[in-house]
């Protein structure tokens, strides 16, 4: 994983559609560096929210880099209706789940042990790998996709529901209930 | 909670790579995986441009001819089936040039001159080699006929026309056939230069289009590798619509039909009629040239979709995934909350003094579970329990409080001993009296089966381990040592 060189600089977690229609419009338009911006602005977004589907810090790289190739040759084809992330995200969730039919056939796939994905990192401090190992390992699959674009893209709870497809009561418990448990884990230390 | 929320997403930044530098390369030089949200297909502008050439060269050809008499073309028409015949007409319909646009479309033409005739005379001729060469039988018998003419009223016409000639010849008693008829779209620029990249008929490109803005999934390659047949079932299984009339219904007899691909594809998973939560879809579809059914159903758990060749009934491909997104709709399967409720009752008797009661559906591993939590006599529990057959799969409780020995109630009904049995149990075994300890924590877990209490303390300067076994009071381990 390319985490060596890591600035923070390009990691703008950062939801103002009307801006990211404007890039995808641009980037339709043939403009290069709109997609640098639009880039910038999306990248946690779209890394976390494939992280949180594929449980792997490859695959969601591996996605991540699709996602933009992808949203950069349908540009052109976006219609504009006010969700310019949540169509990113839906092309996200569809390369996921090639992703994830491609690892069904593939009988060696072992999951991802976080204790040792950061254990080498300079550039992750040790809280932050605590608390991406908890999230992985503690959360149900839903909790953590809910908590990543609630906390990390911010989302509002409605449109997650619209996103994942779930009711909004079930979405509201589920993200309080996520919250909950890793707040009372890392108050242990994260040790549970 | 904020605090907890902004740690999350200060993590997430840090750990996101910075991978734009490739993204901008690969997007420039189109490397990568970049198809799925394909809406319209985009074709080179140096094959656009060729084939907006060609049409206005034709334009002009054409344009010239009308004005040279008997031999001035009127119309082109061609025909699709799998050979692909073109004929230009002059206004009286008489065939003034002919050309086999692929192979089979010459082995139909042979030595036939058809110039000069009348159309119907050209057609009977036509199609009759077409079914004596076997491209259009009981199982096949769709025809695509498109006309360019630029007089709206004539086109009409004439299609009318055609159409009626080629049913007339098509249909049997026990089918009837389907004829398409196209208006040929001059402006259509991209129907042009994909008719010319992929060597068919305009009518054809046309179609083949129309179809794939339907189903942007459509790939206009492998759907030119279809017959008129294959394509006028998509046309009617996706309900494109076309420019000009659809009439008869394509023969379907060749494949083994919907009910015969469900049952292939239930015994290849194994899995019964009754362990299916409704078929959701099934459709004629195609993949590379080959039609195939294509079987999307669901069970509990999974999502399953599989392709069946739609002529010779094998397996094409089966993916199963775990119904993470759906799962809700489902939860009429799963056990009641207040079934729930009465599991959880055989081990926290007392439901008035229950207190925080949640329970929620949940995802675990790929199981559906449901997570309960409850106080209880000042105990917090946590319970797992498999949603559709109740069964616990964990429990665990938080740091028991010695205050609350007295009044709790223990989980008797279930035939567990009471907490101060499991420590009176173990204090024996140090010879030390309740008064002699400090530190006392008491959890009642559950492990492989096995429900133990789990009991620690300290006394003077050594520190207590030990577990019994809640359901003989039998110490399972026990452990002294110095306390650091």
């Amino acid at each position: 994983m390319m985490l060596s060189g890591l600035s923070t600089a390009h990691k703008t977690v950062h939801t103002d559609d009307r801006r990211l229609a404007e890039l995808i419009l641009s980037i339709a338009g043939g403009d290069a560096h709109s997609l640098g911006e639009l880039y910038k602005l999306t990248s946690v977004s779209i890394y976390s929210f494939a992280l949180s589907i594929l449980k792997n810090s490859h695959d969601a790289e591996d996605v991540m880099h699709d996602v933009y190739l992808t949203v950069s040759a349908s540009a052109a084809s976006y219609e504009d209706r006010g969700k310019p992330l949540a169509w990113m995200l839906t092309i996200t969730k569809n390369h996921c789940l090639m992703k994830l039919r491609k690892r069904a056939k593939n009988a060696d796939y072992c999951p991802e042990n976080w204790e040792e994905t950061f254990a080498l990192s300079s550039d992750v401090s040790t809280e932050d790998a605590v608390i991406i190992r908890m999230c992985m390992e503690k959360l149900s699959d839903e909790e953590l996709r809910i908590v990543t674009l609630h906390a990390v893209s911010g989302f509002k709870h409605r449109e997650i529901a619209d996103i994942l497809s779930l009711p909004l009561p079930t979405v509201l418990s589920k993200y309080s209930r996520a919250i909950r448990k890793l707040r009372k884990i890392l108050a242990d230390g994260g040790t549970e | 909670m904020k605090q907890t929320e902004n740690k999350i997403k200060n993590a997430f930044t840090a750990i996101t790579p910075d991978i734009l530098e490739t993204v901008v390369s690969d997007s420039v030089s189109g490397k990568g995986t970049a198809m799925l949200v394909k809406q319209k297909r985009r074709l080179p502008i140096a094959i656009v441009a060729a084939a907006a050439a060609f049409v206005m060269l034709f334009g002009v050809l054409a344009g010239v001819l009308v004005y040279t008499g008997n031999n001035a073309v009127a119309s082109v028409v061609s025909i699709d089936v799998n050979p692909s015949i073109e004929m230009k007409l002059n206004k009286k319909d008489v065939v003034v040039e002919i050309k086999a646009l692929n192979e089979d479309g010459q082995k139909i033409l042979g030595n036939m001159d058809l110039v000069g005739t009348d159309i119907e005379v050209a057609l009977n001729a036509l199609i009759g080699s077409m079914i004596t060469n076997g491209y259009i039988d009981e199982l096949a018998n769709s025809v695509l006929v498109s006309v360019d003419n630029n007089d709206a009223d004539k086109n009409a016409a004439l299609r009318e026309k055609l159409n009626g000639i080629i049913r007339s010849l098509i249909a049997t008693d026990t089918s009837e056939g389907a004829v398409i008829s196209l208006q040929i779209d001059r402006t259509n620029t991209d129907a042009a230069s994909l008719a010319s990249e992929l060597n068919i008929t305009l009518g054809k490109a046309q179609l083949i289009l129309d179809l794939c803005a339907c189903n942007t999934k459509y790939d206009p390659a492998a759907l030119a590798k279809l017959g008129i047949n294959e394509l006028s079932l998509i046309l009617k299984g996706v309900g494109a619509e076309v420019n000009g009339e659809v009439n008869g219904t394509a023969s379907d007899k060749a494949y083994i039909g919907e009910k015969k691909a469900k049952a292939v594809a239930l015994e290849y998973i194994s899995l019964s009629e009754d362990d299916i939560d409704g078929i959701i879809d099934i459709e004629l579809e195609h993949d590379d040239g080959i039609m195939l059914y294509e079987i999307e159903l669901f069970t509990e758990m999974n999502k399953y979709e599989i392709e069946v060749n739609a002529l010779s009934g094998d397996i094409v491909s089966c993916k199963k995934e775990e119904r993470f997104y759906i799962h809700d709709a489902l939860s009429r399967k799963y056990i009641t909350e207040q079934a729930v409720r009465d599991i959880i009752a055989a081990y926290c008797p007392d439901t008035e003094k229950w207190a925080g009661f949640e329970c929620e559906l949940q995802t675990d591993d790929g199981i559906v579970v449901y997570e309960v939590e409850l106080s209880y006599n000042g105990i917090d529990y946590e319970f797992e329990l498999n949603a559709v057959t109740g069964d616990i799969i964990c429990v665990e409780t938080d740091r028991y409080n010695r205050d609350n020995v007295v009044n709790n109630d223990t989980p008797s009904n279930k035939g567990l001993i009471a907490k101060e049995d499991a420590l009176n149990k173990v204090l024996e075994r140090a010879g030390l009296g309740e008064n002699d300890i400090k530190g006392l924590t008491i959890e009642l877990d559950h492990d492989d089966n096995l429900w133990k209490y789990e009991i620690e303390f300290r006394c003077g300067k050594y520190e207590y381990e030990a577990e019994v076994n809640a359901d003989t009071g039998e110490i399972i381990s026990y452990e002294r040592d110095i306390d650091d």
